[in-house]
């Protein structure tokens, strides 16, 4: 198992490894180097589609060689002091500039995930924003999807990743 | 020295600005997408580009293309999420001088500010 994968309780299989390490690993360098932020991770659920509520959350779509889409989510709180980290400026509810924040950390998990998972000919597109307290996102049903638990000194907050055509990525 | 800064993202154009003014440099226009941008070089003059790669309406690799055709060979930046060999290839084959890719910390940033920022 890699090293990454270490601190969780589960036993991942070989397929999930392949899609878990590299959202993973970069999720906490975009934390790391963007935030200042240690983020750990909690736990890792496959296939809980549409469980989660959260406040905030970034889409990108994959295309190409691979289908599919990253969500991140997170609550109002945490995506406050993520703006705050990040500019410098103290919002006090979900303006623009949160808006703009979170679908920036979406762009850079997702785009930087995506080169990671060494399949080439996969593109991504320009992240959307949902905001609203308590929305939930659904997945495409034939997608396996993985769903990650960081948490960070300002909280909690989730990437969940729905793939189809895992066959593409490289064992 | 005048910058132009080409992101789709409004907070990314901060934080970029916030690096050129470390470094000294302030006269700084925004432009939040790959059109805009092009019309905003046309119109002014600029002494480097800092841009995204994946803009809406156009992107960061068709705006260095369009600046070169038109003959500039102004020092172009890129800065994206884009970090795969062939594309980092694409990039410079179109013009770019530099390339950085994102998450990066605030002193890479300035590590490639340092090569082309000329103040007085």
């Amino acid at each position: 198992m890699h090293s990454i994968l270490q601190d969780l309780t589960i036993e991942p299989s070989a397929e999930q490894e392949r899609i878990l390490v590299p959202f993973i690993q970069c999720t906490k360098d975009v934390f790391s180097m963007m935030l200042g932020w240690p983020v750990e991770t909690v736990a890792v659920i496959s296939d809980r589609q549409g469980a989660q509520r959260h406040d905030c959350s970034g889409i990108l779509g994959f295309s190409g060689a691979l289908r599919g889409s990253i969500v991140v989510s997170l609550d109002q709180e945490v995506a406050l002091a993520a703006t705050e980290a990040f500019l410098g400026e103290r919002q006090d509810s979900l303006t623009a500039e949160v808006i703009d924040t979170v679908g920036e950390l979406t762009n850079m998990i997702g785009g930087s995930s995506k080169d990671r998972l060494g399949v080439s000919g996969v593109a991504i597109g320009l992240p959307t924003i949902i905001s609203g307290r308590n929305h939930c996102v659904s997945f495409d049903p034939r997608a396996q999807v993985e769903m990650i638990r960081f948490q960070t000194p300002h909280g909690p907050f989730t990437i969940e990743i729905a793939i189809v055509g895992l066959d593409a990525i490289p064992q | 020295m005048k910058v132009l800064v080409a992101d789709d993202s409004g907070v990314m154009r901060k934080i970029i600005s916030r690096s050129l003014n470390a470094v000294g440099v302030t006269d700084i226009v925004e432009a939040t997408d790959g059109q805009d941008a092009i019309q905003k070089f046309i119109d002014d003059t600029f002494d480097m580009i800092l841009t995204d790669w994946n803009m809406p309406n156009k992107s960061g690799l068709e705006l260095v293309t369009e600046i070169r055709a038109l003959g500039s060979s102004v020092p172009i930046i890129m800065i994206t999420t884009e970090a795969q060999k062939s594309q980092v290839i694409a990039a410079i084959q179109a013009g770019v001088n530099d390339y950085l890719t994102k998450p990066f910390e605030a002193e890479d940033l300035r590590a490639k500010l340092d090569k082309f920022v000329v103040v007085p």
